[in-house]
């Protein structure tokens, strides 16, 4: 409100407008869009957990079949309803009309994953064939968020491509979850990075479903800056890891200022600097054992390229221009 | 008195406004440009995710910095006492102000991460070297900690307006309150609750009275903290569970089983009637402050009842739980597909929702981490073992 006063005593709009667009924002309606989906969402949560909990108590009485079935016939219900309202497919980001649309997908895709769980815990049908038994709901996942345009099953779908590969990459278990020690995880790790950002960049470029890129992206520089660091950190290939970690920052820093997407240019800089940091203070440990002077070395350090980097953000504008 | 330059602030806000109206078509383009260039903005505010990495990056310098200062004089560490660090706390808080300054006048930061990181880090210095100065806990010495601290933390809100140490005034000030109270020994006992509802309900109507005038436009953040936190120790001081915990706590009550506390009845009404009153009001005045408070609040209170009324099921409660919140959010949203009463389901346009429809991809996966066997990790070959190998922090 003060501010339209403002511009209406500085003459920027005249009368009529003032007061139309005073009335505007007087009678402004009052979204509680986001309430309600928190609400929805933790009834979701809260049921799905006491549901879990009452089947888990009462297994005896209920029987494995019966539970079975019923799970069976949760998901087939969420697709028949999703199918039923589902819009043609576009390669143009959808919005679904229905406010139950997504969670009823993600319910259904939830209940199948369950399904597939609960049967090869009972029956093993796949024996100790686990990457099918992770691959086929990462399939339907990428089916699902494809067709259905969804992009919380599609972090799912990339989640269970990689423990496919016996890749751990949600948020929080990407570090405590992985041995990185093992070579062969670490080249697993950035096999998939590099595939990943390969296919964001594809489809950035075909236009397939855009708006999953910085999905795929987020995987990815986390997979594989992670990946380069605890080969810097662990393995005798130094020099090749920093090598793969600079390239790694370089491409997602220009990615970043291409799209303009400061997350990226912070995880790339965050990144880099810790890579950079390490080598740094294994330089210093190397010529003298920590002593006073290489401490103080190694603070001037901080200081200095802490400065740079601030120096970077704040010109960040005057950069991207150029 | 402000640090920053109000005029330019309210100047930035004219021009989001400006683009909004210009994204309805209220006003023209010529217009949207004229009013662009006659507000000058020269202030720099920049993306969340920069400003995460400059308070990042300013912390670490503050962090090599005083390390240098300590390797340099180590010998300071035993053979002064305590004025060695009253001087160096002393010493850093000041830095940090000057820089704070300096950075401002010179490179025009407003809310940009660095300013934060000085300002924060300056205070904490300085409460630092009150707390040495003072010594040893105690109730009298944290009610003296308090008051001594509570006017250089007024000045950093006035002349700062930052919404952390806006929310470190309000504690220092409860402290202050509480400290003071609890001094009139079993007086106390009966009053506190009321003293604290009192005090909060007086602040909160008064900073929503004064939130919409021009001349507090500098501080409106500030307000806003102020409106969440009196709403929240409004609730919290007559909430059944912390009564009858601090009654134990501070007050020596002692209680025998199947005894109750006195007023326990009025206190049941206020724990489940508050949030209610909150959530309704919300909707009614269109006040999200309230209105969250009111959500947040509401679990609390469920929370609160179930805790001494458990019926020893957890399972049937969260079942009965979860289906209420589906069924409550399905004929609310049902209801609202067209809007009434001015309140409607439709998201806001001007919201940042990329970030939030992305935040929510996240959450997803997290929350469902453990129900989908896509993710449990014991059944792999590779992988496994919670080595923690990578150490990602190490270099620091």
């Amino acid at each position: 409100m003060v501010e339209l006063n403002q511009i209406y005593k500085d003459r920027h709009i005249d009368e009529d407008q003032f007061i139309r667009i005073k009335g505007i924002e007087e009678n402004k309606l009052f979204s509680i869009h986001w309430e309600l989906r928190t609400i929805l969402y933790l009834g979701i949560l809260l049921l799905s957990s006491g549901i879990g909990i009452l089947v888990y108590l009462n297994i005896d009485t209920i029987g494995h079949q019966a539970v079975l079935g019923a799970i069976a016939a949760g998901f087939t219900g969420c697709f028949y309803f999703a199918n039923k309202h589902k819009l043609l497919y576009r390669n143009e980001k959808i919005t679904h009309t229905s406010p139950f649309f997504d969670y009823v997908v993600l319910l259904g895709f939830l209940l199948f994953a369950l399904f597939i769980g609960y049967f090869q815990y009972q029956y093993s049908p796949f024996g100790k064939h686990y990457g099918i038994l992770v691959f086929i709901p990462t399939l339907l996942a990428f089916y699902l968020a494809y067709r259905f345009d969804h992009k919380g099953v599609l972090s799912i779908a990339i989640t269970g491509l990689a423990g496919t590969f016996g890749l751990s990459v949600s948020p929080r278990q990407l570090i405590d979850n992985n041995d990185f020690s093992n070579l062969s995880v670490i080249f697993t790790a950035l096999t998939l990075g590099i595939a990943l950002s390969v296919w964001a960049l594809y489809s950035d470029k075909k236009e397939i479903k855009k708006h999953f890129s910085f999905t795929y992206n987020n995987f990815a520089i986390n997979i594989l800056s992670i990946a380069a660091l605890a080969a810097l950190f662990d393995q005798d290939l130094k020099l090749i890891s920093l090598l793969a970690l600079a390239a790694i920052c370089v491409y997602f820093i220009k990615y970043a200022l291409i799209q303009k997407s400061y997350l990226f240019l912070l995880l790339a800089v965050l990144y880099g600097y810790i890579g950079l940091t390490y080598c740094i203070f294994y330089l210093l440990s190397q010529i003298d054992n920590i002593s006073e002077g290489t401490a103080l070395l190694g603070m001037l350090y901080v200081i200095g390229s802490a400065i740079g980097v601030i120096f970077l953000f704040l010109n960040l504008k005057k950069i991207v221009k150029q | 008195m402000k640090a920053y330059n109000s005029v330019t602030l309210f100047n930035t806000s004219i021009k989001r406004k400006a683009e909004n109206w210009f994204a309805q078509k209220l006003i023209s383009a010529e217009q949207r440009e004229a009013i662009l260039n006659s507000y000058s903005t020269y202030l720099y505010t920049p993306n969340i995710f920069v400003k995460i990495g400059l308070f990042l990056f300013t912390c670490f310098i503050i962090l090599a910095a005083s390390s240098i200062y300590f390797l340099m004089f180590a010998s300071g560490f035993n053979s002064s006492g305590n004025g060695f660090y009253i001087f160096t706390s002393l010493f850093f808080s000041c830095a940090c102000f000057a820089v704070l300054e300096l950075l401002i006048k010179s490179k025009h930061v407003y809310n940009a991460g660095s300013d934060e990181a000085l300002l924060y880090v300056g205070l904490l210095s300085l409460f630092i070297c009150l707390f040495t100065i003072i010594g040893a806990s105690g109730e009298d010495n944290a009610l003296l900690l308090a008051c001594l601290a509570m006017p250089f933390i007024a000045f950093a809100v006035i002349r700062y307006a930052d919404r952390l140490i806006t929310l470190a005034l309000c504690f220092c000030v409860y402290t202050i309150l509480f400290l003071f109270v609890l001094k009139f020994g079993d007086v106390a006992k009966m009053v506190m609750p009321f003293v604290l509802m009192f005090f909060s309900a007086m602040v909160y109507f008064q900073a929503k009275k004064i939130k919409s005038k021009t001349n507090l436009y500098y501080w409106r953040s500030c307000i806003g903290v102020i409106e969440y936190v009196t709403l929240l120790v409004f609730y919290a001081s007559c909430n059944y569970y912390v009564i009858r915990e601090s009654s134990v706590a501070f007050f020596n009550l002692q209680l025998a089983t199947g005894q109750d506390i006195p007023l326990a009845f009025l206190f049941y009404i206020l724990t489940a009637s508050i949030p209610i009153i909150y959530i309704y009001s919300g909707l009614k005045q269109k006040d999200k402050t309230l209105l969250w408070s009111g959500l947040i609040l509401l679990a609390a209170s469920a929370i609160t009842f179930k805790y001494y009324f458990s019926l020893g099921h957890p399972e049937i409660s969260l079942t009965i739980a979860g289906i209420l919140l589906i069924m409550v959010a399905y004929f609310a949203i049902n209801y609202l597909k067209i809007p009434k009463h001015g309140i409607t389901y439709e998201e806001e346009k001007d919201a940042n929702s990329f970030l939030r429809s992305n935040a929510e991809a996240l959450i997803i996966l997290e929350g469902m981490r453990q129900e989908s066997p896509t993710t449990s990790q014991d059944d792999f070959e590779f992988g496994g073992g919670k080595s923690g190998g990578a150490g990602s922090g190490g270099s620091y």
